[in-house]
Order: C-alpha cells, then structure tokens, then sequence
C-alpha cells in the first residue's frame, strides 16, 4: 500500500484528509519540519458502524425543519392533492 | 402507487419523529397515507436507533414505522459505490448515504445536514437525484 505524507500545517488545517485516508484504509506518513515524524494508520478492527451525531447538530436539524401554522396547513393540502 | 421515491438521511428520520409537525414528520405522515415512498438502509435506520434517546424516543417507535412499511428497507450500498462517494463529501463518514441513494434509484435524497450533503458539489454530482431538505422537497413539491 501506498504511503502518503501530510504534514503538521496539513493535519490541523486539513483534518478532512485525514479522514478520508483511514476510511480507505490508507496510512499517512506525518511529517515535522520535512522530516518523518510519525504514521497514522488505521485499526485494524475498525468496523463502520454509523455515524454519530451531538445532540447540538440534532437540535440544529430540529431548528431547520420547523415550520409555520401556514406552511404546515400548505403542506397539509399538498399531500391531500398528491395521487 | 405512489410514483415519488424519496431516500432519507438519518437526520430527516430522527426529525421527523420528533416533530411530526415538521417538515420532515409530514414526509411520514404522506408515506402512511401512501402518497410517497420513503427509503433507508439498514446502516442508516442503525444510526436512527443509536440515536432515539437522544431525543427521548423509543426503538418501538422506529420498529412501528419500518413494520409498517412507513420507511421501507433496501439493501446497504457496497465498499465500491461507498469509496467512490467519499470524495463528493467533506466527512466520508457521510458516503454510505450518498451511496445507498444511487443504488435506490431514489428521485430525491432528503438530509438536514447542509454541511455534508446539501452541498453544491453533491447536488452537482448525484444528479438526476435531487437533494433537498424536507422544506425545500416541499416547496419543490408544489410546482410539480
């Protein structure tokens, strides 16, 4: 397998990268000043088992799909006048 | 029958439990009554379920909506479409939802979630399939 670097300004900038290499189970070489300083790997029992979400993000979703007395009563008529 | 076939992040299912007066709790109201069809993976309804008591719900609830066929099952999406999905998002945790749209063959593909699927590149990227959050599937829905 293949090993890709990432540095240190990469690694607090770019977590993302991160994520993406160990979900394709892809080890990172994590360099410092250039040089070699570490390897991020993935577990080996890593298993995907979903995502987990805070309960801020869920209260934010719950935020989001309010709706008003009219839209609600719009709607109401939309699913009646669906076939 | 129902022609609409609509595939649901795990953000629009927990919603729409907990709010049945919300946009996504009228996106099960319109699937109980038969005017749409509603779909999830079994990944994303385990999701769901880690999720209930966050918001002070049950499993029996879930259960209730999947028994009756409220939310209907369809096989999760394999590695393959999964990894090609991943770099259409921000967190490749989100891909399996993505994924599992595509091999559904779903019209629209609903999410709460405007960091990682309401994003212009997803929408851009999994066309014909149509990425809204429950408002806007609604408001769509009216020019139809």
């Amino acid at each position: 397998m293949t090993l890709n670097t990432i540095s240190t300004k990469q690694l607090r900038e770019n977590f993302d990268w991160v994520l993406t290499a160990m979900a394709n189970n892809q080890p990172l070489t994590l360099l410092y000043r250039s040089k070699p300083l570490a390897e991020i790997k993935p577990l080996p029992q890593a298993k995907t088992l979903g995502r987990s979400f805070s309960q801020a993000q869920i209260n934010q979703w719950l935020k989001a799909d309010r709706l008003t007395k009219k839209q609600q009563q719009q709607i109401n008529a939309l699913i009646n006048r669906l076939p | 029958m129902p022609s609409l076939t609509v595939f649901l992040d795990a953000s629009v299912i927990l919603a729409g439990m907990a709010s049945p007066q919300g946009g996504s709790g009228f996106l099960l109201q319109a699937a109980k009554q038969k005017k749409i069809i509603l779909i999830a993976t079994p990944l994303i309804i385990n999701e769901v379920n880690r999720h209930l008591t966050k918001l002070k719900l049950q499993s029996k609830q879930l259960k209730t909506l999947l028994n009756d066929q409220v939310i209907r099952l369809v096989k999760d999406p394999d590695e393959t479409t999964i990894t090609r999905c991943r770099r259409l998002t921000a967190d490749p945790d989100d891909a399996h939802v993505l994924a599992g749209a595509i091999l559904a063959n779903a019209n629209f593909l609903l999410s709460l979630d405007k960091k990682h699927v309401l994003t212009k590149r997803v929408k851009k990227h999994l066309l014909p399939i149509r990425i809204f959050s429950p408002k806007q599937f609604w408001q769509a829905l009216k020019s139809f």
